[in-house]
């Protein structure tokens, strides 16, 4: 397995510090990458599209007494570049003074886990070119198979893979390297019911690791099961629900519940959880630990965006807000410690069971396994969405249901979260369990 | 500089030689066609927050991506490395998606001679830092000093210029130079323990001009001022009920319920709802939708597409007919048609999609106090977030920041952060009265499709829907 990031990465970093010096900036943070990806896609019975991307760039935080800019490029060409940097100092120089804009103190910096996150697979260069042309239209063939029954209009499969890396220097002390791959299956598809609605069934799969992908049986079970399961909807009518939010999409509760913990939100008064560090603000069953250090995690990393050493910490224990995310320029700005604004994979203290489990365990209410857009208000918690999903009736997972809208507030919101499923999702970095709420309003016709 | 003074080839440093062998090498393969999209994008942005303008960014992006097109199967290879050999690569990687025999490129390349729809007094490029500071801090003043419960206020402004050349098979060379200006505040209000914030956003394809003082003010204004009305608003009822849509920002309706189901790739592929209607009646008379590119500074606007085709006028509902898709190359050859200019992508790293541009609903007969006054019991819609649709279904939603109940066909209690949720064809039968209040909308809108983002702008007249579900709270309405 590679270790480091080729050289050659470490001298454009060094080159693009050694730039902003030359021109005068009093501290610099500076990083490359470079990212190689080849994705496929195959559609109805043939190749629809081949892509092939190279891609670079510089990226660079100025700071020239005690004012402070971010800037990226592309154009590396060497006078092109020393022009765009010599305009990014003179630019900062003109802004107000911002006492609060500093690099990261360098103690932040140490104590940075000594781990393998095991995040690149040697898979990346030695697959053939002619495999993810076969997975692609294996997964084709794969749905079609489980889909049999299902009147099909058309089939997308896509397979792509890619691999980065990277490196960040920090001029008062900071380096990391990062070298990573991501491979990815999915497949969606549509189809026709009996009402002539079309209707769409997806699944996929995203990892560091090509082994640690889902199969692809698996994935075409699913989407065929979630294109079958959309047929013949009905509508339901308006009113209070118990609800069990799927894993899969409980995420689109979750993000909207942490996001107002981000020092910005807070230091300019706009998140609902101002002043509510240490008080209850969800149920006593919700427990959440940010982990950052999951190997093969896809939230997995030994320094966040500050260069600050990530570790594992608590979020909300039995419902109670341990930490806010707060980086370090909004930690300046607030008199605070910062605790690290990025989060890694997420873990929860899990329940039992999965849908089925929780559907038996309401009797009767609702299952979401879709939302469709829909906002929240950070500073009030109001959130509404679109979603649909199916009907539960005396403990069983009945007719699905379409065009329905879920309302509620998220403090509230997760007071009513009363049941947890053991089946926390696998991809992404939020592994969600499905969840159970009570008295939901759900409005429909 | 303007579209003439600017040196296309050489800026990218590259000659029409290169892009004659690249395009050989993209179609070695035997592709029907082949292009070459080159990107020179510079954005920058200036913030202010906590009464000083602190921050500031910048970005340039610079590539090439090469598509060969082999019946309507891509191939797509992108390079941010403009050497003769990331180039060629590129082209070569691009080619792999044709089995045939190697096609000549064209000898010589003819520039097309496009309109141009955005023009500019005075870029971004001309105007020095320290005068574009005050334009932040008249911005905060105006927040600030709208009223005392206004505690907080973040503003910030970016600019951009985008650059293009695309150069294809077929012997065309198109360029396009596009501005953009997007100014931002937010305001944060304090009212008896209480907090609520709003942002509000504003756009176009315009240079200096036009964050002039009037805009700037009614940019502030209208933040503060609905940051405020935010105290007084509740949520909805839940329930069915009649939407009266506002003129202008609900065009977000056209964008999610029509828009994209008329984007052709969904079409040719039978995935949209509205693949089997062309010219059926799909709305009632009197609605007629164009998605115009020309609209003069519009955010949506282009003078070319990113295929190097012209922009134009596309009328897609004509008094209730289907009467047209929105095509690039490959479904305009799928369809038989010529291709309509929307032909578009976020970047070089991006194959171009049937995209939107500006997509409005042209005037009606009714005015708009009729139409309220029509309404016993219903929504007035006013400001939006955002929306999303799913495309076979035709199921789409839309939220709403700021608006109003309307009881007896008066407005009356102010509502706020409710979804609605309709189906877009049920939606097209239903809307039944069209104002004659036409707005285009100068919001900063951005739609997002296959992970790529492009700017767009909306607009229509006040418009009543005859039912939706409004996603509120409490009882049933």
């Amino acid at each position: 397995m590679k270790q480091v990031v080729d050289s050659s990465v470490r001298e454009a970093v060094e080159q693009a510090v050694a730039l902003a010096l030359k021109h005068g900036v009093s501290g610099v943070s500076a990083s490359f990458g470079r990212n190689r990806g080849i994705s496929v896609e195959w559609r109805d019975g043939r190749l629809d599209r081949v892509e092939d991307s190279t891609e670079r760039g510089v990226a660079l935080g100025l700071y020239v007494a005690d004012r402070y800019s971010g800037h990226s490029t592309s154009d590396l060409r060497p006078e092109a570049l020393d022009r765009f940097v010599a305009d990014a100092v003179a630019r900062t120089r003109l802004l107000e003074v911002d006492p609060y804009r500093q690099l990261t103190d360098p103690a932040l910096y140490q104590g940075r886990a000594e781990i393998d996150l095991d995040l690149y697979d040697a898979a990346f260069e030695q697959r053939e070119a002619t495999a993810r042309r076969e997975e692609a239209q294996a997964l084709e063939e794969a749905v079609r198979q489980e889909a049999s029954d299902l009147d099909i209009i058309s089939v997308t499969a896509s397979v792509g893979d890619q691999v980065s890396e990277g490196m960040q220097i920090r001029s008062n002390g900071f380096e990391g390297e990062s070298l990573q791959t991501g491979f990815s299956r999915w497949i969606s598809m549509t189809i026709k019911d009996a009402q002539g609605r079309k209707l769409v069934g997806s699944d996929g799969s995203t990892r560091c690791h090509l082994s640690d992908l889902k199969s692809i049986g698996a994935i075409a079970r699913r989407a065929a099961e979630r294109a079958r399961n959309q047929r013949d909807a009905v509508h339901i009518p308006t009113g209070q629900y118990r609800v069990i939010v799927e894993n899969r999409v409980m995420p689109q509760l979750l993000n909207p519940l942490l996001s107002p913990l981000s020092g910005s939100t807070l230091q300019q008064k706009h998140s609902l959880w101002l002043d509510r560090v240490g008080t209850k603000i969800a149920s006593p069953l919700l427990t959440l630990y940010d982990n950052p250090h999951i190997p093969r995690g896809l939230g997995a990393s030994l320094w966040d965006s500050d260069g600050i050493a990530t570790k594992r910490r608590p979020l909300i224990i039995e419902g109670v807000l341990q930490t806010y995310l707060i980086d370090q320029y909004y930690a300046r700005k607030m008199g605070v410690q910062p605790t690290g604004e990025d989060l890694g994979d997420l873990e929860w203290t899990l329940g039992e069971g999965d849908v089925n489990h929780l559907a038996a365990a309401i009797g009767d209410g609702l299952l979401i396994n879709r939302f469709l857009g829909g906002n929240s208000n950070p500073t009030t918690g109001e959130i509404s969405k679109g979603c649909a999903g199916h009907v539960v009736r005396n403990g069983r997972i009945c007719e699905p249901f379409v065009e329905a809208n879920f309302a509620d507030n998220l403090e509230h919101l997760f007071e009513r979260l009363t049941l947890l499923g053991a089946d926390a999702e696998p991809e992404g970095t939020a592994h969600c369990p499905s969840c159970v709420f009570d008295a939901v309003q759900v409005s429909g016709h | 500089m303007g579209l003439e003074g600017w040196q296309w080839f050489g800026a990218f440093g590259v000659d029409e030689a290169l892009c004659r062998d690249a395009l050989g090498c993209a179609l070695s393969r035997g592709a029907d066609f082949a292009e070459l999209f080159f990107e020179h994008s510079i954005q920058n942005a200036l913030g202010l927050e906590d009464g000083a303008v602190n921050r500031a960014a910048s970005s340039v992006s610079l590539g090439v991506g090469v598509r060969a097109v082999f019946g309507d199967q891509t191939g797509y290879a992108f390079t941010a490395d403009l050497s003769r050999d990331a180039v060629l690569g590129a082209a070569r990687s691009a080619a792999l998606i044709a089995e045939g025999s190697a096609k000549m490129p064209p000898l010589a390349f003819v520039s097309r001679k496009l309109q141009n729809f955005y023009p500019v007094d005075r870029a971004w490029s001309e105007v020095p830092v320290s005068e574009q500071m005050p334009l932040l801090s008249r911005l905060e003043a105006v927040a600030m000093g709208y009223d005392p419960r206004i505690v907080k206020t973040r503003a910030s402004f970016s600019t951009g210029e985008q650059r293009v050349m695309v150069v294809d098979s077929e012997g065309h060379v198109a360029y396009d130079l596009r501005p953009m200006t997007r100014a931002m505040v937010g305001c944060t209000a304090e009212q008896g323990g209480r907090r609520e914030s709003y942002t509000a956003n504003i756009a176009s394809r315009q240079g200096v001009a036009f964050l002039s003082d009037a805009r700037l003010v009614g940019l502030a204004e209208k933040a503060a001022k609905r940051t405020l009305f935010l105290f007084d608003a509740s949520p909805a009822p839940a329930g069915v009920m009649p939407i009266v849509l506002g003129a202008g920002a609900s065009g977000i309706l056209l964008h999610e319920a029509i828009g994209h189901g008329m984007e052709a790739d969904f079409n040719r592929k039978g995935v949209s709802v509205y693949a089997d209607k062309m010219d059926q009646r799909i709305a009632p008379p009197g609605v007629t939708i164009v998605d115009d590119g020309t609209w003069i500074s519009g955010r949506g606007s282009i003078n070319c597409d990113d295929e190097g085709v012209e922009s134009q006028r596309t009328v897609l509902v004509e008094d209730g007919i289907l009467r047209s898709y929105m095509h690039d190359k490959i479904s305009a050859r799928h369809y038989g048609v010529k291709p309509t200019g929307n032909g578009r992508r976020e970047s070089f790293r991006d194959p171009p999609l049937p995209r939107m541009r500006n997509t409005l609903l042209l005037n009606g007969p009714c005015s708009p106090e009729d139409i309220i006054r029509s309404v016993d019991k219903g929504i007035y819609a006013e400001s939006f977030l955002n929306g999303q649709v799913m495309i076979g279904a035709g199921d789409f939603t839309f939220y709403i920041k700021t608006g109003y109940m309307i009881e007896g066909g008066r407005l009356t209690r102010p509502i706020k952060d409710t979804n609605i949720i309709g189906n877009g064809p049920e939606v097209l039968k239903q809307t039944d009265m069209v104002g004659n209040d036409f707005q285009f909308d100068e919001g900063g809108w951005t739609c997002g499709k296959d992970g790529q983002s492009v700017p767009v702008s909306l607009g229509m007249p006040t418009v009543r829907v005859a039912q939706m579900t409004v996603g509120g709270v409490g009882g049933a309405a």
